[in-house]
């Protein structure tokens, strides 16, 4: 499989201004600036497959919007190199933009006060769009994201679903080879989340675009993201599937055994079952085991079924939100 | 990407441009109207002063009038089409939409001159125009070919200059927080050019020929014109190197804001 | 009622102050915005001395006086001058909608936008005070008022003065519900009031129809009536005459700041915002 963006040893820092609380810091700051170095990266390296969707994710300045620039050739490196579709997208900034696309949540490339065929009208002269294509592409977005039905009113009358939705098709008029995806579903509503992951996984699928997702959402990541990368304090933390991620960050399942009598604790030996990596608390009536997420439990339960009054069995799945918490944490 | 390529891609600018600035006709009006009283208004007061004197500086009144004229069109033309790069400290910096405009196939700054036409700009350029017109009228002035040639050319390197000195003080937005208050100061200083230079102090003089130019936006092109001043016959050429400066200055600094990350 | 009214205004001392450091936060366009109104007084002073290389004296003025004219009409101009950003606040509060959070703060509306404005012109006026003082000791064409009684006069006449620019801008911000933008209307607002408050020139140098324009519009009332009472050119009949009609637009102005607040608010409400 080819590989569609090759990021090595990535590294940026920036140069930050401080200055002191109040009115009196204020009159300082007239007169001197002080500033300080932050590492906003450090050494990431970042290999993604052709097809391939990949979440990225780290809490709030972690580093990520500094990568992503990095990566659409906006900002140059300190150190370290990039490839998109094998063109560095710093040197090569046109031939670059052809191969890529941007969607950013919360920002728009619509004219605000013209329809949305007015901008893509724009797009296709901009990117010299080929006009068979152009009219297919718009044909099919308009079908699959339902643009009909705004499509003549002006962007400032849509609401932010609508305007999602056409972005997405702007970004992609195009046909770019790459979509980068800054926070696609932030303030939409459910519905309209759902819709947009439905939209991003069929183009994903028909025309194998590669997808490069930024957000908080940890649902966008369940459904829609083949590989996860994690980054922190501008390092990387993780990068490979769920599978392995819940692995190395100690993901654990929880089973709560719901019991028609009381027990106790001395009825169980906490400790044998501690010894196997499986932490159990006692809570009057429900029994609380904390198991490693790629255990099997069947033969756990059945186990427990015969030693004690159970009568109703949760099983929570680990939560994505949580192994990612987790991971934040290392 | 070649010259058709970029001027099509202008035309439908243009036409997105015009349906919206149109969309709002309230607001369009009171543009047009407001580019207009503020030329007006500065020409009322030479209009009160020459109700008392009749020479200023050896100029007439009709002879200044040419130097109003001059800046108001040029004003109104940078503002009509190169108004852009006052959306730069503001939009393109602060808000960082520069980012965006550095993921398409097409030079930053067209896109950032394109993006933008405040089409109020008429107001001042038909101003001009007018006071241009009746001042040569009222002046005798002939109107030989090599005349109208020269005055339409110089218009254009008139605001050429105009424009050039707006994006160097736009693209100091690149170095300091937020260099908009800069921007409009400096702009200020074409009412510098309203006036015969002579007028000025020497240090003043030299600032508005060759530091922020306006000496050659309206008083040698007109003084060329007038008196056959030599120097008023280069100023296309000079607002072509400036122009050159201008540009260069903004490219410079877009790589740094590349490498530092604004 | 003492310890309501303290709180009251220790609640706009503190807007006062956030806005006096927000001004000087931005501290190329601190020094730079003063130094922009400048540019005007600084064309006018070179053609005044050019004119008046010719004649000795212009409708009574003559250089020294004219000078000092430009001097104290300049440095009010300053004050109420090009930056002021009470119109451009409240502008984009309304696009942005933030402008709800002000409605529903207990806070009027109108005096709070008054406070942050003397906030954001108490640091102009400190500087247009110095100037002032600057050219006083150093420049003796300019001169100092004729008189004390004449130098109170003038500050309260000027306060007058700044409470109509005040209004008028205020209604002018307000007025950007009917407008998707200010720009038009500011700048329009703008050389119109320069050229009939005296900014630009004494208004008797106007030519006589805009004379008549400006004796039945308040604008005159902002720079002109002050800085002919600083320069003693008005008798005490006149000052007290003129002052009157000051006091009583900034009244009318303020009233009609009141209406459009209540018109904006009618606007809002049934918009959603």
């Amino acid at each position: 499989m080819s590989e569609v963006i090759i990021a090595k040893n990535l590294s940026k820092s920036y140069e930050s201004v401080v200055r002191e609380k109040g009115l009196k810091g204020a009159v300082k700051s007239l007169v001197s600036k002080k500033t300080k170095t932050i590492q906003a990266v450090n050494d990431i390296s970042l290999s993604i497959n052709k097809g391939e969707i990949v979440g990225y994710v780290g809490p709030n300045g972690a580093g990520k919007s500094t990568t992503i620039k990095m990566l659409t050739g906006i900002l140059k490196p300190n150190q370290g190199s990039v490839q998109i579709c094998g063109i560095d997208p710093f040197k090569n900034r046109t031939e670059n933009a052809m191969n890529i696309g941007v969607v950013f949540g919360q920002r728009t490339q619509l004219w605000w006060d013209l329809p949305i065929s007015e901008t893509y009208e724009l797009l296709r002269r901009m990117y010299q769009i080929n006009d068979k294509v152009y009219k297919q592409n718009l044909n099919d977005f308009i079908e699959i994201l339902e643009l009909e039905t705004f499509m003549s009113r002006s962007v400032r009358q849509l609401s932010l679903g609508q305007r999602m939705r056409a972005e997405f098709a702007a970004a992609l008029l195009h046909n770019p080879k790459v979509l980068f995806l800054d926070e696609p579903t932030i303030g939409l509503d459910i519905e309209v989340k759902k819709n947009i992951r439905k939209f991003i996984k069929r183009i994903n699928d028909e025309r194998n675009v590669t997808i490069l997702l930024t957000t908080h959402d940890m649902k966008d990541i369940e459904e829609l993201s083949s590989r996860i990368v994690v980054i922190n304090h501008g390092e990387l933390i993780f990068s490979g599937d769920s599978q392995q991620m819940s692995k190395k960050f100690d993901a654990k399942k929880t089973i709560i055994c719901h019991l028609s009598e009381l027990v106790f604790e001395e009825q169980i030996n906490l400790s044998e079952y501690r010894k196997q990596g499986i932490q159990i608390n006692i809570d009057k009536y429900s029994i609380i085991i904390k198991i490693d997420a790629t255990l099997p439990v069947s033969g756990l339960i059945s186990k427990l079924i015969e030693q004690f009054p159970i009568v109703d069995i949760d099983i929570q799945g680990p939560l994505i939100e949580d192994i990612v918490m987790e991971a934040y944490h290392v | 990407m070649g010259v058709k390529h970029y001027f099509k891609l202008w035309i439908i600018f243009l036409s997105c441009n015009l349906q919206s600035k149109i969309s709002h006709k309230l607001d369009f009006i009171l543009g047009i109207l407001a580019t207009i009283f503020m030329q007006g208004c500065s020409f009322i007061f030479l209009w009160s002063i020459f109700s008392q004197i009749d020479v200023l500086s050896g100029w007439s009144f009709y002879e200044i009038s040419i130097l109003f004229g001059y800046i108001s069109i040029a004003n109104g033309l940078e503002e009509i089409f190169l108004n852009g790069t006052w959306e730069l400290p503001g939009i393109y910096i602060r808000r960082g939409e520069l980012d965006r405009l550095l993921t398409r196939p097409v030079n930053p700054l067209f896109l950032i001159l394109a993006n933008c036409m405040e089409l109020h700009g008429v107001g001042s350029f038909l101003f001009g125009i007018v006071i241009m017109l009746h001042s040569f009228m009222q002046l005798g002035a002939s109107l030989s070919f090599v005349n109208i040639l020269f005055v339409f050319i110089s218009i254009i390197s008139s605001t050429v200059i105009f424009f050039s000195i707006n994006l160097i003080t736009g693209t100091l937005s690149f170095w300091v927080t937020d260099s908009m208050p800069a921007m409009v100061m400096v702009q200020r200083l074409n009412q510098l050019g309203q006036y015969p230079i002579n007028i000025y102090n020497k240090v003043v003089k030299f600032v508005l020929t060759w530091v922020v130019p306006f000496a050659f936006v309206s008083y040698f092109p007109a003084d060329f014109i007038l008196n056959s001043n030599m120097l008023g016959l280069f100023s296309p050429i000079f607002a072509c190197v400036f122009f050159f400066l201008a540009y260069s200055f903004f490219k410079l600094s877009l790589k740094r804001y590349e490498s530092a990350g604004g | 009622m003492y310890k309501s009214f303290k709180a009251t205004m220790l609640k706009y001392k503190a807007l006062t102050s956030c806005k006096i450091q927000e001004t000087m936060t931005f501290r190329f366009g601190f020094f730079t915005s003063f130094i922009a109104s400048l540019v005007q007084s600084f064309v006018m002073l070179y053609v005044w001395n050019e004119v008046f290389s010719q004649k000795q004296t212009i409708m009574g003025f003559d250089k020294s006086q004219m000078l000092t004219y430009l001097v104290v009409s300049q440095c009010l101009n300053a004050i109420y001058g090009w930056y002021n950003a009470t119109e451009r606040n409240i502008s984009a509060r309304i696009k942005s909608g933030d402008i709800v959070l002000d409605l529903v703060k207990p806070i009027n509306f109108n005096f709070a936008r008054f406070y942050e404005g003397i906030g954001m012109t108490i640091i102009q006026i400190i500087f247009s005070g110095c100037v002032l003082l600057l050219f006083i000791v150093f420049n003796p064409s300019v001169a100092t008022p004729t008189s004390f009684m004449h130098f109170i006069a003038f500050l309260l006449s000027a306060f007058f003065g700044y409470v109509c620019m005040f209004s008028i801008s205020l209604i002018t911000g307000l007025l950007s519900f009917v407008i998707s933008g200010y720009w038009g209307l500011y700048y329009l607002k703008k050389a119109i009031i320069d050229l009939l408050s005296g900014a630009l020139i004494p208004i008797g140098l106007l030519p006589l129809v805009l004379q008549r324009f400006a004796d039945y519009l308040p604008f005159k009332n902002i720079i002109y009536t002050p800085t002919m009472i600083y320069m003693g050119r008005i008798s005490i009949n006149e000052i007290v005459k003129q002052m009157s009609i000051q006091v009583i637009w900034a009244f009318i102005l303020w009233q009609l700041c009141k209406y459009f607040y209540r018109i904006m608010i009618r606007r809002v409400t049934i918009n959603g915002g």
